[in-house]
């Protein structure tokens, strides 16, 4: 049902404008787009970010998950490997620390005023991405496709049939991590 | 080094040269076959196969046009992802190659020598560590697609038969140059199967934007700044020095991101959400990154 808007053109650029929208808006809104709160995350002071993504991914899961077994969308699952799902996302961390924002709350600080995000954060990113563009060849004839593992999900590798066998844990074990954080006033 | 005597040697254990292979063991069992792999053929492997696998479903995609005259109703609705074409195409690929290799190694035996042979004089060959004394020689070596020199400046946007069928996606556009069988083929099934993936990621980041700057707007927290006060606590007002950090910064994110294939939206939310993996360990090591870099910062410089 809605594979067939994500395919289409029109719509498709629309939807993108308006889902971006709302999560420009709400990030904001979320206090997330502030280089005080990210680096207060990483200094483990405070714990807003992690809060924010733990409600996006719960919620998510559930409605990702009906509206799969609804047969309405798709999953859109990115494969990995030891050798990209490790070095690239450690760098990416080292980057984040230093930044303060990472790329979509890095645009979001743009929209309050942030300079630093705007000029250095994104413009960093660009020439950051060119680099990779560069050694690209190299990188994929040589670490890229270590250890690889595919696209697989939780539920492929345990050994259950029925999808809610994990989100149900999974949905209840971030429930108990935030009610955790907020209990121990982070 | 000891010569190996034989009546006949092929060279190249794809079809030609199985066909002869076979053929010359109604006559004799002094024959020998040999290629420096991979084994499995090129029809199988890179060839005919493959693309005859990727026509066939984009063929099957094709035919929706006319169904309306059949009377079949609501072929609007059908779309093709050549993403998950690509992987049919190599699972099938995958059962023809194993189906090759097994045939080949059924035939030949202890007769399939596994390296490259190297001409000697006219009847001597070595082939790894040994030496073959053939009468006579049968060469069925094969081609490979060559990319001229000039053409390597595209990088890995150049792909050839031996590269195309092992991509995850295809981009929106693709030159087909030369019109081969299999050139006809690719280009007919590309067409067919419809490809005309866009950025609509761009659009999200406008949104994105957009919406950033109302949400501020809105509650007035709007205001141009340059250095954000956690920072200006430790280290100062310094206009350059935060600029600086925040170059390097982006630099190491953009760089990050593009290897590990996402960032915290793409993998940290859309991906863990859906379970994968992938997503899961990049999620947790963004965090170990970033803590420890922002710990380095903050106390211990």
């Amino acid at each position: 049902m809605f594979e067939k808007l994500h395919r289409s053109t029109g719509p498709r650029y629309l939807l993108g404008l308006l889902f971006g929208f709302c999560f420009g808006f709400l990030l904001q809104k979320g206090g997330v787009t502030r280089y005080d709160i990210i680096l207060k995350q990483l200094l483990l002071e405070n714990f807003t970010v992690l809060k924010i993504i733990l409600t996006a991914v719960a919620v998510g899961m559930i409605g990702v998950y009906a509206m799969k077994q609804a047969s309405w969308i798709e999953l859109h699952k990115k494969s990995g490997s030891l050798g990209t799902s490790v070095p690239g996302p450690l760098l990416f961390g080292i980057g984040f620390g230093l930044l303060g924002y990472c790329p979509g709350t890095g645009v979001g600080a743009a929209g309050h005023g942030a300079l630093d995000a705007l000029v250095g954060g994104i413009g960093g990113m660009l020439i950051g991405s060119f680099f990779f563009a560069a050694v690209y060849p190299k990188l994929k004839a040589s670490v890229l496709n270590k250890g690889s593992f595919g696209d697989k999900t939780l539920i492929d590798v345990l050994p259950v049939c029925n999808p809610w066998a994990v989100i149900v844990p999974v949905v209840l074990l971030i429930a108990v991590l935030l009610c955790g954080m907020e209990a121990a006033g982070l | 080094m000891n010569e190996r005597r034989t009546e006949l040697a092929v060279i190249g254990a794809g079809s030609a040269g199985l066909s002869a292979f076979r053929e010359a063991r109604r006559h004799t069992d002094n024959v020998l076959l040999i290629d420096p792999g991979p084994l499995g053929t090129t029809c199988a492997r890179v060839g005919c196969m493959p693309s005859k696998a990727l026509i066939y479903a984009a063929d099957t995609f094709h035919r929706r046009r006319f169904f309306d005259d059949l009377g079949i109703a609501g072929s609007g609705m059908l779309v093709c992802d050549p993403a998950i074409v690509l992987k049919h195409v190599r699972r099938q690929r995958g059962r023809f190659v194993d189906g090759m290799v097994d045939t080949t190694r059924k035939l030949a035996g202890d007769r399939l020598i596994c390296a490259r042979a190297k001409f000697l004089d006219e009847h001597r060959i070595q082939a790894g560590e040994e030496i073959i004394r053939a009468e006579r020689i049968i060469l069925a070596v094969g081609a490979e697609p060559v990319v001229p020199d000039e053409w390597r400046l595209f990088g890995n946007r150049v792909l050839t038969s031996e590269t195309v069928f092992e991509q995850d996606m295809f981009p929106q556009r693709i030159a087909v140059i030369g019109l081969g069988p299999i050139g006809l083929e690719l280009g007919q099934a590309l067409s067919r199967m419809g490809l005309n993936i866009t950025g609509w990621e761009w659009m999200l980041v406008l949104g994105l934007l957009i919406g950033a700057v109302t949400a501020s707007l809105l509650s007035g927290t709007f205001e141009w700044e340059w250095v954000p006060p956690v920072w200006e606590e430790s280290f100062g007002s310094n206009v350059w020095k935060r600029l600086g950090a925040a170059l390097a910064g982006g630099i190491l994110i953009g760089f990050g991101a593009r290897w590990g294939c996402g960032c915290t939206s793409g993998h940290g939310i859309s991906g863990s959400l859906q379970l994968v993996l992938a997503s899961w360990l990049s999620g947790v090591l963004f965090f170990v990154g970033g803590i420890a870099s922002a710990f380095l910062l903050y106390r211990i410089f």
